[in-house]
């Protein structure tokens, strides 16, 4: 009786592995569907073996909400965009550190200027990430803000840092300008 | 008695099915289906399409543009917004636009309906969801079960036949068009949200009417207030159109339309696309020369994304 009932288990596990298998096949079949619309290796690690986000629903055996699909290709075409950006060899940073930025002026012929301060905000948004620079120049405080994927936007470099205890350090504009200084 | 055989016999009728559709038609016994059936022209031919008599056949084809032809349109999801930057660094605001297997599901003529448009369908659906009328409209015109339809008036030589897939590669970068949803509701709103209006002082003895719309006409002549005067009430959830949008890039294989700027409605919902009239026009489509009456897929095409030309740099112009 041990026997049958755990030859029993192993027929239900195998079939469910079976529907699981057959399933995948679905997925894969959909996404061999797309013509010409399946991107590089890079890019399909965003979607990690579900459907491409603009795989038409008629390819689709299980169907989300409009909504929820348009949410799906946003964030699918912003991290695709953050992947092939220049600026993937910039160095993590935060707010508090103090960063060397080479940009190029397009209103001043696009010639590249150094432009270094402390890190006092960075807003983390996929491919519309941004970060605000700080610094006291000629005794006047500055604050530059970039967005991280801007082709203005050459060279980022840490060149150093403060010890701070918040995200964003708006405090330092009621602070003096020595504590901006860097 | 005998609606659904009858819609039956027709679907079978569209997948070729003759002989089933001959012995449903046997079932409807009521009169006014029996005197739907009539209508239908449902001869018992075997294969090929059934014309109704006076239509011709559109053939699907290549032409050249005319100053005043109009194409067809697309139905388009609105999936969000981000930037790009062009090639001189400027940075645009972009709305993504998907088209979900947008095809042509019934072709009007002017011998027949008095005018001459093209019905297309975006989208899926189970079967299960659509009303049983619906699933005859789509087994008569032999195209799958659509999610939204909407129709385009086109001019005689923009017809297409009925199942003509229309892609993003119908757009070309450069061009403008016109994109026409519903507008995100906001419900019930007054009338400075609505409307404008400036409302009343916060202070000087005001009271309670800070944000109404004030005096609503004028005294005894004409002693009445005039139809559609500006008030409170619902505002959004309508039909709008935002003309001139431009289309910053094309992406055929994925069908996404990249167009600058604001659309009408919320993320997920349908949006039409068609092309810009005021561009129209100004002549921009003999100018740029988008396929027509609508890009015709070859097998040795490469299609590559397309971005649109933006022109001189903006900053050498301005420095001078």
């Amino acid at each position: 009786r041990h026997f049958v009932d755990y030859l029993a288990m192993l027929r239900a596990t195998c079939a469910r592995l079976a529907a699981h298998l057959e399933g995948l096949a679905v997925f894969t079949r959909g996404m061999a569907a797309t013509s010409g619309a399946e991107g590089t290796a890079e890019t399909q690690a965003i979607w990690q073996g579900r459907h491409a986000p603009w795989t038409p629903t008629s390819k689709l055996t299980k169907r989300k909400h409009l909504t929820k699909r348009s949410q799906y290709m946003m964030e699918t075409l912003s991290r695709e965009l953050e992947q092939q950006s220049h600026a993937q060899k910039f160095p993590e940073f935060r707010a508090g550190d103090i960063l060397e930025c080479t940009v190029t002026v397009p209103e001043n012929r696009r010639r590249t200027s150094v432009v270094k301060g402390l890190c006092i905000a960075k807003n983390n948004a996929g491919w519309n990430t941004s970060f605000t620079i700080r610094n006291i120049v000629g005794n006047i405080p500055i604050e530059r803000s970039y967005p991280l994927h801007s082709p203005n936007l050459v060279d980022l470099k840490v060149v150093g840092s403060k010890r701070v205890r918040r995200a964003k350090l708006y405090y330092l504009r009621d602070l003096g300008n020595k504590f901006s200084r860097v | 008695g005998g609606w659904t055989d009858a819609i039956e016999a027709s679907s079978a009728k569209g997948f070729g099915d003759a002989m089933l559709a001959r012995r449903l038609l046997g079932n409807a016994r009521s009169l006014c289906a029996r005197r739907w059936m009539g209508s239908q022209n449902l001869d018992m031919e075997p294969e090929g399409v059934v014309e109704e008599a006076g239509t011709p056949a559109v053939p699907l084809e290549s032409r050249p543009w005319s100053p005043d032809s109009r194409r067809c349109g697309v139905v388009a999801v609105k999936c969000g917004m981000m930037s790009l930057w062009d090639k001189w660094g400027v940075r645009r605001p972009i709305t993504v636009l998907w088209i979900d297997e947008c095809q042509v599901t019934q072709t009007k003529t002017e011998e027949k309906h008095g005018f001459n448009s093209l019905q297309v369908g975006a989208g899926s659906k189970k079967k299960k969801q659509v009303p049983t009328a619906l699933l005859g409209h789509y087994a008569k015109h032999q195209v799958p079960i659509k999610r939204k339809l909407a129709e385009f008036q086109v001019t005689r030589d923009a017809l297409l036949p009925e199942g003509t897939e229309i892609t993003a590669a119908h757009f070309v970068a450069g061009q403008h068009v016109d994109v026409t949803g519903i507008t995100i509701g906001k419900g019930f709103q007054g009338p400075m949200k609505r409307h404008g209006f400036k409302g009343l002082p916060a202070t000087h003895g005001v009271s309670k009417a800070h944000r109404s719309h004030g005096s609503t006409g004028q005294c005894q002549d004409p002693g009445k207030v005039f139809k559609g005067k500006k008030m409170a009430g619902q505002m959004g959830k309508d039909r709008r159109t935002v003309q001139n949008v431009m289309v910053y890039q094309v992406d055929p294989s994925r069908n996404l339309l990249y167009v600058v700027g604001q659309v009408p409605g919320h993320k997920g919902n349908f949006v039409l696309v068609k092309d810009a009239i005021r561009k129209i026009w100004e002549g921009e489509h003999l100018r740029l020369n988008p396929p027509f009456p609508t890009y015709i897929p070859k097998l040795e095409d490469e299609l590559s994304i397309d971005v649109a030309d933006v022109g001189p740099d903006p900053y050498e112009a301005a420095i001078g």
